[in-house]
């Protein structure tokens, strides 16, 4: 055979094996011409969950605005189209060995494009070949035996939340991409924020989500609370309101920074305020058990829950000795249920048009239920009838954003005096808050010369960063007989960070931020005690705060 | 023997440490639980275990329960145990486990399951933390899937300059 010979078998072999679909796997599909239109439906099989888990109810559903493409064996487009909202499909054209691909992404139909990809940034798809000529009938059926129903649920729960978005918001969703891979643990659960790919966020901007592993671990494809959080975070970079340091939180803490409070008391809130609408307007659109109340939050690890809280009604029993520990605006859950009171008392309007309307662009300061609360004020202007009932649904969480009792005081030609006192007495409740600006609480009290005082801000909560300082008659600030100026910002000997922070925090507990000054009066005289939040207070505190105060004889 | 115990438990702190600040994640139960095998006392096929819980926060009410399959004996310790947890504190339970005679010849690879558990009753939800250690038999049965995945032909085709991974759908 001449060199011509062995190119023109070559050659035909090339071509025989492009016709016949080499770049699949197993035997090679013979070529055959195919003319046809197909329609089908498409479907995915979700899984029930109740309070403890899954339940071992599966239902079919349908598979909505999902792009479908009529493909050839060159991987040509003949032809394609979106499902509808009942899963339908049709496509016609003419090629070589045509299939029909579902993708997992949606079309601008769904209210935004979204796709689910996998690590490597690969768009998931289910085909299934076109057999014969003429008019054909292929549906899909994705079990949830297959893991691609996963991706298909994780399709269907953010097309449900971009249809939720788009009944409250007028602006358009940016595209959302979300990252799941079976059988893989790498990444975990979140949202990464910025466009830097590397990390743990090596595709850049977008949800991650956790896909188990061969020998079991956790999995986070039907936790539809899960995702519905991580979508809450995506609108608030979306909108340009998020300031959360992220990392690891807990349930139960309630001494949070107050930026990561907000934002995951949102992503907690999140997905019963979805579930409370489709369950009105969609209800073959939940996963849920129908005993769930819609503001239950469950992830699962395996088949059962370890989380399942109800957001708007959390049960004491996860707090020490029954004490409600889901309080105060450092809590996420506490802040997830003051969202739930609004969302029933005003409804879900009201709360976006504040969360896309001042929190993004119309305060300086960050996202917190702080600078939440001001842009509701502005936008509002609550009368009293509305104020009364917003002080109800924050006080209900030992949230204060009012005057306190003695605000009245704050004049240092008041007679109103604090008694210093001895042994364990409580000290006076006093609130920092000015919706006009920053508060500032003066309060008199007489001292006698050579004695010493232990005066101190305690039991602080709702991110009160206080700063003491002790001023005369003149309001200059004094030096006491030990040649101490009066001032004091966080007590002596505080340790900002606890052996198991990782990394290192500032906690808005009752102590971390407090203050304390040791005062032994050069002479007896009348003096004001002025407590302000802290010029210097960290990001992690507020501007407002709940705190006592204490004059201790000693 | 294949400490994949271990192994997990490694996964989920390098998951957790790699959280980083720009990433915001979903929340976690207060609760941590481990199990690995500290020691062998010198009988084939038996192990020591240790079971470590702890909370992040202070819990009055935290059960932690181990889940024995038929496959191993246990031989003498403690599975579980009620109480209060405070913050920092660490709970153990040690426990000493045997495989039974038939579970050599089983093609298995028996799993102990740990929980840690603050309950609440059935409208109040739980909140939970499970881990788990496969022991490898000598004879080492295949590892079984988390879900059973029907047999796919995959492959990954361009579309408009995008990556589509491809899965055969068989009815």
């Amino acid at each position: 055979m001449n060199v011509n010979g062995l190119f023109f078998y070559l050659l035909i072999f090339i071509l025989l094996n492009a016709l016949s679909g080499c770049g699949g796997e197993g035997t090679p599909t013979p070529a055959k011409t195919i003319s046809a239109t197909v329609t089908g439906v498409v479907q995915y099989e979700d899984r029930e969950y109740s309070y403890s888990g899954f339940t071992g109810n599966n239902e079919y559903k349908t598979v909505r605005y999902a792009v479908v493409d009529l493909v050839d064996r060159l991987g040509n487009i003949v032809d394609t189209t979106v499902t509808d909202e009942q899963g339908s499909y049709e496509l016609s054209g003419r090629g070589i060995n045509l299939y029909v691909r579902v993708m997992s992404m949606t079309a601008p139909a769904a209210g935004s494009e979204i796709e689910i990809r996998s690590y490597s940034g690969a768009v998931y798809a289910v085909r299934q070949d076109v057999d014969e000529d003429g008019d054909v009938t292929l549906d899909f059926n994705i079990s949830n035996q297959n893991r691609m129903a996963g991706a298909f649920n994780i399709l269907d729960v953010y097309t449900n939340a971009s249809l939720f978005v788009n009944e409250v918001s007028t602006s358009p969703l940016q595209p959302l991409k979300v990252y799941w891979q079976p059988a893989s643990i790498r990444y975990g659960t979140y949202f990464c924020q910025t466009n830097y790919k590397g990390g743990s966020c090596p595709r850049g901007k977008g949800i991650y989500l956790l896909g188990g592993s061969d020998s079991g671990g956790d999995t986070d494809e039907y936790d539809d609370d899960v995702l519905y959080h991580e979508y809450a975070h995506y609108l608030e970079a979306m909108v340009g309101a998020q300031d959360s340091p992220g990392g690891r939180h807990y349930l139960t803490d309630n001494d949070s920074d107050l930026r990561l409070a907000w934002s995951e008391g949102l992503g907690g809130f999140f997905p019963g305020a979805v579930k409370s609408w489709l369950k009105e307007f969609h209800p073959d659109r939940l996963s849920t058990h129908p005993s769930n109340n819609s503001t239950y939050f469950v992830d699962t690890v395996g088949s059962t829950a370890a989380i399942s809280i109800d957001m708007a009604n959390p049960s004491r029993v996860f707090c020490l000795w029954g004490e409600d520990c889901f309080v105060y605006s450092s809590s996420e859950v506490a802040v997830a249920k003051v969202l739930h009171g609004l969302r029933e008392t005003f409804g879900m309007q009201a709360i976006w048009n504040v969360f896309r309307g001042y929190m993004p662009s119309g305060t300086v300061h960050p996202s917190t239920l702080e600078s939440f609360w001001d842009g509701w004020i502005q936008q509002r202007s609550p009368d009293a009838q509305e104020l009364s009932l917003l002080h109800d649904i924050f006080e209900d969480r030992l949230i204060y954003y009012q005057s306190d009792d003695f605000e009245s005081d704050d004049d240092h030609e008041d007679s109103r005096k604090l008694a210093a006192c001895t042994g364990n007495c409580p000290g006076e409740r006093h609130y920092l808050y000015n919706h006009n600006g920053s508060d500032l609480d003066l309060i008199a009290f007489d001292a006698q010369s050579g004695r010493s005082y232990l005066i101190e801000t305690l039991d602080l909560s709702n991110g009160a960063d206080t700063q003491i300082r002790i001023l005369d008659a003149m309001q200059n600030v004094v030096i006491d007989q030990n040649g101490q100026t009066m001032v004091n910002n966080d007590r002596p000997g505080t340790v900002y960070c606890y052996q198991y922070d990782n990394p290192c925090r500032i906690h808005n507990d009752d102590s971390m931020l407090s203050s304390s000054l040791v005062f032994v009066p050069g002479e007896s005289a009348h003096y004001f005690i002025e407590v302000k939040t802290s010029p210097s207070k960290p990001a992690a505190a507020g501007r407002y705060g709940s705190y006592s105060l204490r004059i201790l004889e000693q | 023997m294949n400490n994949q115990g271990l192994f997990g438990k490694a996964l989920l702190m390098a998951v957790c440490v790699m959280v980083s600040a720009m990433a915001v994640a979903k929340p976690l139960p207060p609760l941590q639980i481990s199990i690995t095998p500290e020691q062998s006392p010198g009988r084939e096929n038996t192990l020591e275990f240790v079971v470590r819980a702890s909370v992040t926060t202070d819990a009055q009410n935290v059960q932690i329960s181990v889940s024995i399959p038929k496959t191993l004996v246990v031989l003498r310790g403690e599975l579980q145990w009620q109480g209060p947890l405070l913050k920092g504190e660490e709970k153990l339970l040690r426990f000493t486990a045997s495989l039974a005679n038939n579970a050599a010849s089983a093609h298995d690879n028996p799993v102990i399951h740990v929980q840690a558990i603050i309950a609440a009753d059935h409208q109040s939800g739980q909140l939970a933390a499970s881990a788990f250690y496969r022991w490898q038999t000598t004879t080492g049965g295949a590892k079984a899937a988390a879900v059973q995945v029907q047999p796919l032909n995959v492959r990954v085709v361009e579309r408009h300059g995008i990556k589509v991974q491809e899965f055969e759908l068989r009815p």
